[in-house]
């Protein structure tokens, strides 16, 4: 019998309405209608979906039955903190269907560690901050702590994995938010990253959301909260000491993009941050950005620079494909995804050259 | 807002020495070379003497032995030629057998004569963190209550992004401390907020002071809640170039001296105060120090002329502190604080007109600020 809770968070997951998935679901029964009343009763759990309309229901939304009928409260379903940096304009329907594809990739990736018998361990844990121990300096006990030196922080997403971090990039549907994270403490923190996101963008969400990782246990993305997790980014990524120096002198366009390249950071966050450790002054920062709006950079700055990619999870699909035996389609359905999306999500490439281009 | 300003009673709110000496006074700073005795027109009560950089112990001690009883300070100014690292804050004399240690250098100062020694504090770059922790720790391992303790660091400590960090850390001292602001020309002028956000940290931060400012920073500072403040005579005692850099007037040293222009409450060169008015009548000055003088008669880089310069300005803002100071409460001397910069940027706005030369004198964007920002009642803020 399906659950109330997993029906609503498969639907949410998929970005669907209750009349859609009526409709998808009378579509496939090519029978009697189904009504978008039926579905709303079953996700109140006023009604019980079992045998024939359970599997169209999950047929509906794409997802095995076995997903439908999960215990939430045993798969830890929405237990744990989460933050996201997102813009003011991301709509609240766009935002529950990505917390419900958070929900779900925990509980793939807590099944995942479970057949591989792994009980991933990790370093992360809070840092108490107020006004004179502050986010930066937060961000500075950290590089310390994993052995970072000086200068730029070339791997940001290895450093996480190698830190016991679970992180996945996947495409969540929009522009309008790069990453989302979820913390429960007995397990290591998910990081979710938004496919979407140029790859300075996304090194500064990763900061971001390591920053609120660290900093923050209590949830709401208040904007003092923001703010420390853009302080902890900014010093995790341009530590002030080591910068200010190579700040200096002429900070024209030519010159971003040459600090893009060794930072790994944009444009404009380099130029924000010349502003901020006063090496430019605020007339200066104007002008920069005026001339990058011109020229249209703020909305894709030029100078690539190589997109981070994580390799944990995948090699961990492949030790149990290639260890200990599971084919895809065993370890799709030990996750609770049909066959091809398993594929498109966790196999997405061979996991050793993944791990291999990281390096 | 009936409270009153916080160096109006100093002996009932601090029994330390320094706070004593301190409280309720705006100093002046001078460099050794430039003096041979101390200015005659300093306010009794109000002012007092100090010089800062190499040579300014020897100095007062020659002071000293030519008679001079009053206030006085000798800064050794390492916060000029030395950034403070996570090893060293203070700068203090290495690979002596003896007397190598912070202790013996302030014995030294009161030895020759200082009224209060003043620790030899290195400069803190912008983003520093760990080297701020650093200095807030050993200032607060100082184990004397009779010393000053000069903060300098880069003016961008004063951004949103890093302001409650300095604030917490300076309310960590528990001595008397000063903040000087480091940065080529005028820190002041660096970004929109740092006169609103130095106020913030004068209302906040207790036993504070201005250290090595200019005429309208250190007036500002004493109406919104420091406790004594230090202005130098020099420019380059009106602000700190962030350690390596030089000077940028020093290159080539050829200016004419900055001469205070009291009714606008500006600092200008007298070469350029003499171009303005070559075709008219420039301002006279009647202070202490000028007698009956002409400002357009500060054009020349002669040494003399400097000096007379850097005497004029002092005579100036001495002949000003009984005005700062004759207020029964801080809401009262912030008032007439906030009136004297709207009548400045008004005479800068009217003399321009006068000589009809559009924009010759344009108001500073501090004063500009000093004169615009709302009063503290206004702003709901501290009463200090």
């Amino acid at each position: 019998m399906a659950h109330p809770t997993m029906l609503v968070l498969a639907r949410e997951s998929r970005g669907m309405t209750q009349a859609q998935i009526a409709a998808r679901m009378t579509e496939l029964a090519q029978g009697g209608p189904v009504s978008q009343g039926y579905v709303s009763k079953a996700e109140a759990g006023r009604l019980a979906v079992t045998g024939q309309r359970l599997e169209l229901y999950g047929q509906a939304v794409g997802y095995p039955v076995t997903v439908l009928c999960a215990d939430p409260d045993v798969h830890g379903v929405g237990v744990g903190l989460v933050h996201h940096r997102k813009r003011a304009s991301l709509g609240a329907p766009t935002l529950r269907r990505i917390h419900a594809e958070l929900a779900l990739s925990r509980m793939q990736v807590r099944a995942l560690l479970r057949a591989a018998g792994s009980t991933r361990q990790h370093g992360f844990h809070r840092i108490e901050v107020d006004d004179f121990y502050t986010p930066a300096e937060a961000a500075i006990e950290v590089r310390k702590e994993w052995g970072v030196p000086s200068g730029p922080l070339t791997r940001l997403v290895d450093l996480i994995e190698d830190a016991g971090g679970l992180v996945l990039v996947r495409d969540l549907g929009t522009r309008e938010l790069d990453a989302v994270t979820q913390w429960a403490d007995d397990e290591p923190p998910l990081f979710l990253f938004n496919v979407h996101a140029p790859a300075d963008r996304f090194r500064w969400s990763v900061g971001h959301e390591l920053g609120h990782v660290f900093l923050h246990d209590e949830p709401g993305a208040t904007t003092v909260q923001e703010r420390q997790a853009d302080e902890f980014a900014s010093e995790l990524l341009l530590p002030a000491v080591d910068v200010r120096t190579e700040l200096k002198g002429r900070l024209d366009l030519n010159r971003l993009v040459e600090l893009k390249h060794r930072w790994g950071v944009s444009m404009s966050a380099i130029a924000r941050r010349a502003a901020t450790l006063g090496v430019i002054t605020e007339w200066q920062y104007r002008n920069v950005m005026i001339e990058m709006s011109a020229l249209g950079y703020r909305t894709q700055e030029p100078g690539d620079i190589e997109r981070e990619q994580p390799y944990w999870i995948f090699n961990l699909v492949a030790r149990l494909h290639q260890d200990q035996g599971y084919d895809v389609s065993e370890i799709a359905d030990l996750v609770g995804l049909w066959p091809d999306e398993f594929q498109a999500l966790y196999q997405a490439g061979d996991a050793g050259t993944q791990h291999e281009v990281n390096q | 807002m009936t409270e009153p300003p916080v160096w109006s009673s100093p002996a009932h709110r601090q029994t330390s020495a320094a706070a004593r000496a301190l409280y309720g006074r705006v100093l002046l700073f001078a460099r050794p070379h430039f003096v041979k005795d101390v200015p005659p027109f300093l306010h009794p009560s109000r002012s007092g003497f100090g010089l800062c950089g190499p040579g300014a112990d020897a100095k007062i001690k020659a002071l000293r032995d030519g008679g001079y009883d009053e206030l006085l300070l000798a800064c050794p100014g390492a916060y000029h030629a030395k950034a403070a690292t996570e090893d060293e804050v203070f700068d203090v004399p290495s690979g002596r057998l003896f007397g190598g240690d912070l202790d013996t250098v302030l014995r030294d100062q009161l030895d020759r004569g200082a009224t209060i020694p003043v620790v030899p504090t290195r400069f803190v770059h912008a983003g520093h963190l760990a080297v701020f922790n650093r200095l807030v720790r050993e200032a607060q391992e100082i184990n004397r209550d009779d010393v000053i303790i000069p903060v300098a660091v880069d003016v961008t400590w004063l951004r949103d992004e890093f302001l409650r960090k300095l604030i917490a850390g300076l309310q960590r001292i528990p001595h008397i401390k000063a903040i000087a602001l480091g940065r080529q020309g005028n820190p002041m002028v660096t970004f929109a907020k740092a006169t609103e956000n130095l106020r913030t940290v004068m209302s906040e931060v207790p036993n504070l002071g201005l250290w090595l400012g200019d005429q309208p920073t250190a007036f500002d500072s004493m109406a919104y809640g420091a406790a004594f403040a230090v202005i130098g005579a020099g420019g380059s005692l009106r602000h700190v170039v962030p350690p390596p850099e030089e000077p940028e007037s020093n290159k080539p040293f050829n200016h004419t001296p900055s001469v205070f222009i009291r009714h606008m409450l500006r600092y200008s060169m007298g070469e350029y105060i003499a171009e303005k008015y070559a075709n008219s009548r420039a301002p006279r000055c009647y202070c202490a120090a000028c007698g009956d003088r002409g400002l357009e008669s500060f054009n020349s880089r002669r040494r003399e002329v400097r000096v007379a310069a850097q005497a004029h300005n002092a005579a100036v803002w001495n002949g000003m502190l009984d005005g700062l100071f004759g207020h029964q409460t801080a809401a009262e001397c912030q008032v007439w604080w906030k009136g004297c910069c709207e009548a400045a940027v008004r005479e800068q706005q009217a003399e321009s007109r006068r000589i009809e030369q559009p924009g010759a004198f344009k108001p500073s964007l501090p004063l500009t600020k000093m004169a615009n920002l709302p009063l503290a009642s206004e702003a709901g803020g501290s009463d200090q």
